[in-house]
């Protein structure tokens, strides 16, 4: 069945270490074209190190990562940015520049003049819902509004598959819909891989039978499940060890964790 | 609308302040009244390559700053941050106490020992840029590290110098621009105007740098190679001015401060900015030095710590206030 699509990444035995210790210990796995995948697993678990090793920023160990067939280690920069584009966890920014500027640097891997790249920039704005803030400096501008700026710098880089971390972390519930909506959006167009700690956002991005989670937990790949999944609540309270507790069914199925139940009298 | 008005006021008034600054370089070609003969002589041969110099140098001085406060993503980042004005005012300091300062190859001893210096020290932190391991962060510590170590380094050789070297070393580390004639001028150009265009091409790399290295990595930018062209564009660029004028660290400092202050940070902006920003205001403080005190001369280090130091604070407090 993987042979009928193209398969844009694998990830094949990857082995992190930090000293002794193995941050990634023999992840596989491998995300199809168009193919939704959230990651998930407690702190610690490996996630954002997969994603930064994806990314070439650090060594690989052992194993492989594969983008087309190719090792990700023999593209040239420029190629790779051509197919992957990254979300980072917060993009913090000192420098008082517009969002505009944000965005258009971007499209960095574009041999183009500066009036189509800005003209992309504004498009890629748009299509965040970031257009008002064009001009704003995007040190003056509140969290929401800067994740929506990030996530028009992503599109904007028209990378064929998007790596999110946690995109929705630390915005109000509003604006974490809107994060994820704007990511299932993309999703349309490539392939997308994100990080997060928030199960019931997951079905925002498309179709839950067409979207798998992958759980990490201590460097390793312990289940590899589509979201609608019924066993999903059991697997999770085994992930994290805590009580979990579902509602619903299918795409509106929500998932919740739920306390010991003890108080303070 | 606060918020608005504030950044206004401290635009604004930055922008004018750029702006006044040109004033320097046609201050630098006026002075006292001189007999018709005398006047020709000093007009051509002293007032004019010191503008030359003043602007040529200013300019470097400038956008070197520029690229090392992109690159270090820290607005206290300047060639004096990595090592490069320790290394040219060991330099200088050798070529006085052990008397090969006034050997000629072509250049003074102390403008060679000064450029050999700053090189030397540049090239221990450059080697370090090179390492794909080392995160920027840790470069700027290196550099740091390796002003230290030369500071110290300097201070031994002081301390065995005899009375006159030490006096010619301090006139040589305040900074000066009044031993520079059109030979100068024409060695030391091809070298500068060299080192802007590899600056100046590496903008967009600049752009993406100031938002993190791991982005700019992540959207196509190739870190190390960015990082050892900017880093050697910078040290060659400052060696050569400071070889010839003395550690006129300042410059460096405030005036991509002030660009930033006055037009944002977009390094498309800022680069070339600094660079016009830089001549202009060390021309100034160059002829404010020479102009302000009949009697002596201030040296133009003095005057630009002097003038610029204000200009920033108030720049800065306009920006904050509220």
């Amino acid at each position: 069945m993987e042979e009928i699509c193209v398969t844009e990444l694998i990830v094949d035995q990857l082995v992190i270490a930090r000293g002794t210790r193995r941050v990634l210990d023999g992840i596989t796995l491998r995300v199809g074209y168009q193919e939704r995948v959230a990651v998930i697993g407690p702190n610690g678990a490996g996630k954002t190190t997969l994603l930064r090793a994806i990314l070439g920023l650090i060594p690989v160990q052992q194993g492989r990562i594969l983008l087309d067939g190719v090792p990700t280690g023999n593209l040239s920069p420029l190629e790779r940015a051509a197919k992957l584009a990254w979300l980072p966890q917060q993009a913090l920014v000192q420098e008082p520049i517009t969002a505009l500027e944000f965005v258009q640097a971007a499209r960095y891997r574009f041999q183009e003049p500066n009036q189509i790249a800005r003209e992309a920039a504004r498009r890629a704005l748009q299509r965040a819902g970031a257009e008002p803030w064009a001009h704003s400096l995007i040190t003056r501008i509140s969290g929401g509004e800067q994740q929506r700026v990030a996530l028009a710098a992503l599109f904007a880089q028209e990378a064929t598959v998007l790596l999110a971390d946690e995109p929705a972390n630390h915005l109000d519930p509003a604006q974490q819909v809107s994060a994820w909506t704007l990511l299932g959006q993309a999703a349309c167009a490539g392939t997308i891989l994100v990080i997060t700690h928030d199960i019931n956002l997951v079905p925002l991005l498309g179709d839950v039978s067409q979207t798998r989670i992958v759980a990490l937990n201590r460097g390793q790949l312990v289940f590899d499940v589509l979201a609608n999944e019924p066993s999903l609540p059991e697997r999770l309270r085994e992930l994290y060890g805590i009580e979990m507790l579902a509602y619903g069914q299918a795409a509106s199925r929500v998932i919740v964790p739920r306390g010991p139940g003890e108080r303070c009298t | 609308m606060h918020v608005t008005g504030r950044v206004l006021t401290s635009r604004w008034v930055g922008r004018a302040a750029l702006f006044a600054f040109w004033l320097g370089p046609i201050l630098g070609l006026f002075g006292p009244r001189l007999s018709h003969d005398v006047e020709s002589f000093v007009f051509w041969q002293l007032r004019v390559p010191r503008v030359i110099a003043g602007l040529l140098i200013g300019a470097s001085l400038g956008l070197a700053g520029a690229v090392t406060q992109a690159l270090f993503r820290n607005p206290l980042a300047t060639p004096s941050t990595t090592g490069t004005l320790a290394g040219a005012t060991l330099g200088a300091l050798l070529a006085l106490v052990f008397g090969v300062a006034s050997t000629s190859i072509g250049m003074p001893g102390i403008a060679l020992c000064a450029f050999a210096g700053a090189l030397a020290t540049s090239a221990i932190v450059l080697g370090a840029s090179t390492s794909g391991r080392l995160r920027t962060q840790d470069i700027l510590l290196i550099g740091i590290a390796v002003t230290l170590a030369a500071s110290s380094a300097a201070t031994v050789v002081e301390d065995i110098a005899d009375a006159p070297a030490l006096v010619a070393a301090s006139r040589w580390s305040l900074g000066h621009l009044s031993q520079i004639g059109y030979d100068r001028i024409r060695m030391a150009a091809p070298i500068l105007l060299s080192c802007w265009i590899l600056l100046l091409s590496q903008i967009r790399a600049l752009q993406l740098l100031v938002l993190g290295e791991d982005v700019a990595h992540a959207r196509g930018l190739n870190v190390r190679r960015a990082r050892v062209i900017c880093l050697s564009g910078c040290a060659l660029a400052v060696a050569t001015a400071v070889a010839w004028c003395g550690p006129i660290a300042f410059v460096g400092l405030i005036v991509p401060a002030i660009v930033r202050l006055a037009w944002g940070g977009n390094q498309r902006v800022v680069l070339p900015l600094s660079l016009f920003t830089g001549a202009a205001l060390l021309s100034l403080c160059d002829a404010l030095g020479r102009l302000a005190w009949s009697k002596h001369e201030v040296p133009v280090g003095v005057v630009t710590a002097a003038f610029g130091a204000p200009v920033l604070v108030a720049l800065i407090a306009l920006r904050d206030r509220g």
